[in-house]
């Protein structure tokens, strides 16, 4: 069927904030949906909370809300713009609810509004596990028992039908929260009650484990005539257990062969047929190798983060075709835009291996629950395309941008009954035992048995082992070693970096590198195509490989040297806590613009997830590790007029020395200045002789020197290491006992560069992006924090334009920001962070680049940064732009950026302070602050904001009085308010009426005067609704610390929000006081500030 | 062992050897399929044919028992970036090595596997010989030798050293669905277990086979199957074809199909470089839907050349060639014969259920 000539107007959801289990990879296919809806001529209606998006800028939808994703919400949407169809697969977990609680509603029927592509039905039969099972019996597909289960009152009925070991799965919950494997009854007893808290419906789904299994996937296409495709099948390197989003992933499957893979493929075919599927969907299946048996797992009936992997690795843009599918055309009819000259209706022949790698948040949490299991935990992933198993395995290593090679985490000597303890126990390090226990000399049977990665993979493993202990054998034999070229050859196919190697020769990289290069031993570059060469095609997508010859068309006609030369733009790798999606906007803008600017544009990633690494994106994509051998390599083979490395966030900074070194043009802001906002001590220099005031602090490289510091700047000082992107190893200190316990760690970070010991300055943190010439620059907003400084940026929440800010203190920060931009001078753009204390004005930082409010400040402001940026990084002046510098004017609406994080995966307490957590943010934008706030709380997850809801407060003495505050303000809301016997007691006699809760820690029943027998305890309260957020401070010691503990730690079980932080507090007492009733407002409307 | 694989163009590539014993000559043409490896080895249309899989780590899962299209490995010879000797998954299972030995293979691998494929797409599918490299190296006179080999090589016969010789008569002798009769000219396993399944007694007779002895088994139908080379050099078959359409129900795959249209009267084209792989996409032409077929095959019938009554009924989706045909005894009559260029039975790549229905009739329906 050709497409539907009566759709004109299409809702698309999308997916919110990143959250662990609902990533960047829903801007990716969001954007792609939109971008082919649009070709089609229609015009879509977009509604996405999240500004860090490239699907929310202006220019992608035609009508764009950064709103919440409620039901309230929508329905004004629909009822403003009217339009014909709705997509509801484009927006992960988040849109498909959203879609099925409007159509519950009854407001599809209503506003004759048409799901477009996979429909209600098809999404109910794949999203409530119940229909799904039953649906899948239907269609003579094995699923294995199951039961549903309510109330822990069923446990015997369970042991029963389904039996031990068993899985827990909770119903409509996002990457397996609350899941849990249960091998004995107490086990499974723990887990139940778990995943009956985490499923907002109070369902889990009992199911026989499948524990060690293989875990296999397939995205499956299919059109509304029925046609259907298999673009890519992926083989897990884990067993079944351990989350896909958490496992190794290969794609193509490696180790099945045609017969076992053509009945996988049909039974994905049948099922995606039998669902209803129009669009894409993805299958997840347990294999049993040895029987060929197999299990149904699930099936997602949207794009998700499998189906970007399988359009990365494959070439083949799913979400694209997914969204033409929705509008009515059928696979042959939509155009394979890799060859030109095939459609869509194939399945891509791949002749590489792709690799994916999860990248888990533990550096930054060394504290946190690292095992691995049913709850997906990771934030990011990075994929790496090899011709064979083991290149594309060791370039995974290198993309993950993580301290250490990963390579080599576990030396010293260890028994061997431990390693096998630690490969049986899984956890994110898992990957470095197998190699450790492959030198250990382990048998692959063993640790195949031991981990459930299959034999295959683990002597694939044992290969590179091996070669790396022929390396090693020629330790302290180095050059004359590297001479012999077919070792070196063989180690980098066996995909050795040249940072291993050096390592294993005990030599510096630099020498390895020459070594390398002398001998020539250089990788090609070959292309990603669809069809395993069998056509030809036009896909600059390119990955190397030290296999035979290369296929770049740097330099051909299209793209003649002389009139639109090459720029690389360096992006930012996996997502991680800190380094965000943010970065990718900024990537994506910068090649955009290069193209504008006349230049080719040229992107070098990692992250599949991601927009940037859409082959249609830049002129030229390098799917690759960002590391300074495999950047070296790119720039020998485009020859660029110079690399971008602003946009890509710290990764891309940190590479500027060797690649300066190695005499590469970076562009842009110097590499000297650089490294003069980055070296401590440079930099104070700096802003002694610009006469901006510097928070009083010195660099210690000893704890003698720290103590000794802290006798003349006094506790609470802040302790950090310099170097660093997310405020990592970094802590308020209040004793010398801490100072001690911290230092330790700090230096460990601080890779040589020291420890930073700083004053600490309780007050308010404001930061600005600037852009600048050197000469000129200009700031398009000032954004202040709701919380005060000690809560790292990313964690706060910012505000446009700023509330209490005085006019001495705005033209200080203009006037600072100045001065700093043409001492560096910044040629580019650049965020600055201040903490302002009454008229003093003290400089945090300078960071030397993009930053993670960039999208939200371009977003309220309508002021193109990136794009400027990258102009003025090539060169040009700010005039240029008709822009004259200073501070932009005040937008005509009010913006906040409110950080989201992911506490109910990560398990970590969940207190925010200077070291970053949150992984996404939402925004909320009105007509003044109120509602601004209420719209980004209602996107956190706080219901009836403005009608009355109920909130939870217990906070630590010195917290009560600003507490008292707030509670009022609640209160006159219409809020009810629970709180702990202290706190209670404290609002109470200031005549704040408040009902008390039973702390954890207080027995059940205290004595047995009626009026404490009715005292509810609070996880009574919160599980039964009464409370949408919890407040409380932290309380440092004893009972009252282990208290806090366990509340915050149940509130994130029952997936309430908790606040920390009284400003937060206070922000949301204001939300509420703006009352239920708000209008909607599309990004389109908000007229950009003149600069 | 260091080898060259070089092509009767003179283009060349260094690997190492796998089983080498001795020169080996053959028509160099790549599989894109990621799996099936242990399928296309054995498939006797690649008989004469030196197979290089675009797919780069071959051997991974060894080569299970039952997978063969046939008795043993038909390649001429191997070409792969990566082999795997030690199979995934089942224990027990005989490693790719190991069969390359059994049946007297070389192989030739660690060598830039898109490189070769790049220039055959470019080029078209080429002769060539895989070699041990000689000891003074690859000077040109070696290399120019190499080429004449290559060049030299003569697929006409592939046909005979597949094909039955003799009859043989297999499955249910009394079967309720009857008989049907088999030109072999290599057929894959795939093929006849199909038609064992369905229940036929399956009567195997030798390409050479004249119509009238043909129909002395009383057919319910008849099936030309696939097999290796050009369609053309199968003259006595063409014949067949030809008097047995109209007389019984005639089913043609791959080679089998290209023989049925040159009897109608088609004319047959060599493709630039064939199509072999699990993933070409095709549509039927009367009931609007796309697919994904197995196909190998490197001659293709013209289409604008077909006579009246022939239709076509598929078409590839990638380049436009004829998939599939049907022959009517007039326009909206009775159909007489259909055929489809790609393989129903998969093995290696996705089944197609439709065309088998068809035969289940022992009757081509319109
Ligand atoms: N019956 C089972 N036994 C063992 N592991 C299972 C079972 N079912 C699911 N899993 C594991 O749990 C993971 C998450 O389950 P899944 O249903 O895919 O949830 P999600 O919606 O989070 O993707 C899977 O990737 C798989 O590894
Ligand atoms: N001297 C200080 N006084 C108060 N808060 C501080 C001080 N130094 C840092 N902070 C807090 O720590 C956070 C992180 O510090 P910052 O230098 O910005 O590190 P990062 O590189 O992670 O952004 C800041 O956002 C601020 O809230
Ligand atoms: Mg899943
Ligand atoms: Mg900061």
């Amino acid at each position: 069927m050709p497409k539907d000539h009566s759709i004109h107007k299409v809702l698309v959801v999308g997916s919110g904030p990143i959250v662990i289990g609902q990533a960047a990879e829903f801007d990716y296919s969001g954007t792609q949906a939109c971008r082919a809806l649009k070709e089609e001529g229609v015009k879509v209606v977009l509604l996405n909370p999240n500004p860090a998006t490239i699907m929310t800028d202006r220019d992608v939808a035609d009508r764009c809300y950064l709103e919440p994703l409620t039901l309230e919400t929508a329905s004004k949407i629909i009822l403003k713009e009217r339009p014909d169809g709705l997509i509801a697969t484009m927006g992960g977990q988040a849109g498909l609810n959203l879609a099925m609680e409007l159509h519950e509603a009854g407001i599809l029927d209503r506003c004759s509004l048409r799901v477009l592509g996979t429909g209600v039905d098809a999404i109910r039969k794949g999203e409530d596990r119940e229909v799904f099972k039953r649906t899948m019996v239907s269609l003579g597909q094995p699923v294995p028992a199951s039961m549903p289960v309510t109330s822990v009152g069923q446990t015997a009925e369970v042991m029963e039908k389904v039996g031990l070991p068993c899985v827990v799965r909770p119903a409509f919950t996002l990457g397996g929260t609350g899941g849990g494997l249960a091998r004995t009854l107490s086990e499974f007893e723990v887990c139940l009650e778990r995943g009956l808290a985490a499923s907002p419906v109070h369902q889990v789904l009992v199911e026989a484990s499948l524990y060690g299994e293989k875990e296999i996937e397939f995205e499956v296409v299919r059109d509304g005539a029925g046609n259907a495709i298999a673009v890519c099948s992926m083989e897990n390197l884990d067993p079944m257990g351990i989350h896909t989003g958490d496992s190794i992933v290969v794609a193509p499957t490696l180790t099945l062969d045609d017969r076992l893979y053509q009945k996988l493929r049909a039974a994905a075919l049948d099922i995606a047929s039998g669902l209803g599927i129009q669009g894409a969907c993805n299958v997840q299946m347990s294999l049993c190798p040895k029987t060929g048996d197999y299990y149904i797992i699930e099936v997602n009936p949207r794009v998700s983060r499998s189906s970007a992997l399988a359009s990365k690795a494959t070439g083949y843009p799913i979400a694209r075709v997914a969204a033409k599918i929705a509008l009515g055309f059928n696979l042959d009819e939509i155009a394979n835009e890799v060859t030109g000259k095939t459609t869509a209706c194939h399945e891509p022949a791949i002749d590489y291996v792709a690799l994916k790698i999860p990248r888990w948040p533990w550096d930054k949490f060394p504290g946190g629950p690292r095992d691995l299991g049913l709850q997906m935990k990771s934030t990011g992933e990075v994929m790496a395309i090899g011709r064979t198993f083991e290149e594309a395995l060791g370039k995974g290593i290198s993309s993950l941008d993580q301290r250490g090679t990963l390579w080599d985490v576990s030396e010293g000597p260890l028994d061997r009954d431990e390693i096998r303890r630690r490969l049986s126990q899984p956890d994110d390090t898992r990957l470095s035992w197998v190699l450790r226990a492959l030198r250990e000399g382990f048998d692959s049977y063993e640790i195949a048995a031991e981990t459930g990665i299959d034999r295959f993979f683990v002597e694939r493993m044992a290969r590179v082992v091996g070669v790396e202990g022929e390396l090693l054998g020629l330790a302290g034999s180095p050059l004359e070693a590297l001479s012999d070229t077919a070792l070196l050859r063989r180690s980098k196919s066996m995909g050795l970096s040249d940072v291993r190697i050096a390592q294993l020769l005990g030599v510096k990289e630099q020498a390895v590198s020459a070594a390398r290069v002398r001998a020539g031993v250089l990788p090609a570059f070959k292309m990603v195509d669809t069809c395993a060469g069998e056509f030809e095609a036009r896909t600059p997508y390119y990955y190397s490989t030290y296999d035979g010859a290369g296929e770049t068309q740097s330099g051909d006609n299209s793209h003649s040297l002389e009139s639109r030369p090459p720029v690389i733009v360096l992006g930012g790798g996996p997502i991680r806590i800190g380094q965000g999606i943010e970065f990718d906007y900024c990537a994506v803008h910068a090649a955009w613009a290069l193209e504008d600017e006349g230049y080719t544009s040229v992107i070098v990633n990692n992250n599949p997830e991601t927009v940037s690494t859409d082959f249609n994106t830049a002129s030229r994509l390098y799917f690759e590790p960002l590391t300074f051998e495999h950047v070296k390599t790119i720039v020998d083979t485009e020859k660029p007029a110079g690399v971008l490395v602003g946009f890509g966030g710290q990764t891309a900074i940190n590479l500027v020395e060797s690649l300066t070194e190695a005499g590469v043009n970076v562009l842009g802001t110097s590499p000297d200045a650089i490294d003069a906002t980055e070296d401590r001590g440079r930099f104070v220099n700096l802003l002694h002789d610009l006469g901006i005031p510097v928070i009083p602090g010195t660099i210690a490289y000893t704890k003698e020197q720290a103590t000794n510091a802290c006798g003349i700047i006094h506790f609470p000082i802040v302790v950090r290491p310099s170097y660093v992107l997310g405020g990592r190893g970094m802590a308020i200190v209040q004793d010398q006992d801490e100072l001690l316990a911290f230092f330790d760690e700090a230096t460990e970070e601080a890779r040589g560069h020291g420890v930073l010991v700083d004053k600490y300055i309780m007050a308010t943190e404001v930061e600005v992006d600037v852009v600048s010439d050197g000469v000129d620059s200009y700031i398009p907003a000032i954004l202040e924090h709701v919380e005060r400084a000690g809560v790292h940026s990313g964690d706060s929440i910012a505000q446009i334009p700023p509330r209490t800010l005085s006019e001495t203190v705005k033209s200080k920060i203009v006037e600072y920001t100045q001065a700093l931009c043409r001492a560096l001078p910044v040629k580019g753009v650049a965020n600055i962070q201040y903490i302002v204390d009454g008229d003093t004005v003290y400089c945090l930082e300078v960071n030397p680049r993009a930053s993670r409010t960039v999208p939200f400040v371009t977003k309220v402001t309508g002021f193109p940064l990136i794009h400027v940026a990258t102009g003025l990084s090539l060169g040009r002046s700010l005039k240029s732009y008709g822009v004259a510098g200073g501070c932009g004017p005040e937008p005509h609406v009010c913006a906040v950026k409110m950080p989201v994080f992911s506490w109910s995966k990560m398990r970590v307490d969940p207190v925010v302070g200077p070291e970053m957590k949150s992984t996404g943010e939402v925004m909320g934008m009105g007509a003044n602050l109120e509602e601004a706030l209420f719209k980004a709380f209602t996107s956190l997850g706080v219901a009836h904001l403005g009608t009355g809801a109920g909130a939870l407060l217990t906070v630590a003495d010195k917290d009560k009085p600003e507490c008292l505050e707030v509670a009022r303000a609640l209160l006159t809301a219409g809020w009810t308010l629970y709180a702990t016997k202290g706190t209670a007691r404290y609002l109470a006699d200031a005549g704040v009426q408040v009902r008390t809760v039973r702390k954890l820690s207080e027995p059940e029943v205290e004595s047995h005067t009626p009026d404490t027998c009715d005292i509810p305890s609070i996880p009574q309260v919160v599980a039964k609704g009464h409370v949408q957020v919890v407040i409380n401070t932290f309380t440092r010691g004893g009972h009252e610390e282990r208290d806090g503990f366990r509340i915050r730690a149940l509130a994130v079980q029952r997936n309430v929000p908790v606040l920390t932080c009284l400003e937060t507090a206070a922000a949301l007492a204001k939300a509420a006081s703006a009352g239920g009733e708000h209008g909607v407002m599309a990004i389109q409307d908000v007229a950009p500030c003149e600069a | 062992m260091r080898g060259v694989l070089c092509l009767e163009d003179g283009f060349f590539v260094r690997g190492e050897l796998l089983n080498y014993t001795a020169e080996t000559a053959g028509e160099v043409v790549f599989f894109t399929g990621m799996t099936g490896y242990e399928e296309a080895l054995t498939d006797p249309s690649y008989c004469g044919q030196i197979l290089v899989f675009t797919f780069p780590m071959i051997g991974n899962y060894g080569l299970p028992a039952g997978s063969g299209q046939s008795s043993r490995m038909m390649v001429r010879g191997l070409v792969a970036r990566d082999i795997w000797e030690s199979p995934a998954g089942y224990d027990g299972v005989k490693s790719l090595g190991r069969g390359l030995l059994d049946d007297s293979r070389p192989a030739i691998y660690g060598l830039d596997t898109r490189e070769l494929v790049l220039h055959l797409r470019e080029h078209g599918c080429k002769k060539g010989v895989i070699a041990a490299l000689p000891e003074g190296g690859l000077v040109p006179s070696e290399i120019a030798r190499l080429t004449a080999k290559a060049a030299r090589f003569d697929m006409k016969r592939v046909v005979e050293e597949v094909a039955c010789q003799e009859v043989s008569v297999e499955g249910n002798q009394d079967s309720p669905r009857g008989t049907c009769v088999l030109l072999d000219f290599g057929t894959k396993t795939g093929i006849t277990t199909e038609l064992l399944a369905m229940g036929y007694r399956l009567v195997r007779v030798p390409p050479e086979t004249p119509a009238a002895a043909v129909l002395a088994w009383a057919p319910d139908c008849v099936v030309f199957a696939n097999g290796p080379g050009d369609p053309e050099d199968n003259l006595q078959a063409i014949e067949t074809a030809r008097s047995l359409i109209g007389e019984v129900p005639v089913f043609g795959i791959c080679l089998g199909h290209q023989i049925i249209a040159k009897a109608a009267g088609a004319r047959i084209i060599k493709l630039k470089y064939g199509h072999h792989g699990a993933n070409h996409p095709v549509k039927d032409l009367v009931t609007g839907r796309a697919f994904v077929t197995s196909q190998n095959h490197n001659y293709a019938v013209h289409g604008p050349s077909l006579p009246a009554g022939v239709s076509i009924t598929h078409l590839n989706l990638n380049d436009g060639t004829v998939e599939g045909l049907e022959i009517r005894q007039k326009a909206g009559g009775k159909v007489l014969a259909a055929s489809v260029q790609f393989h129903p039975e998969g093995a290696p790549g996705p089944a197609y259920r439709q065309f088998w229905a068809r035969l289940e009739g022992g009757y081509v329906h319109a």
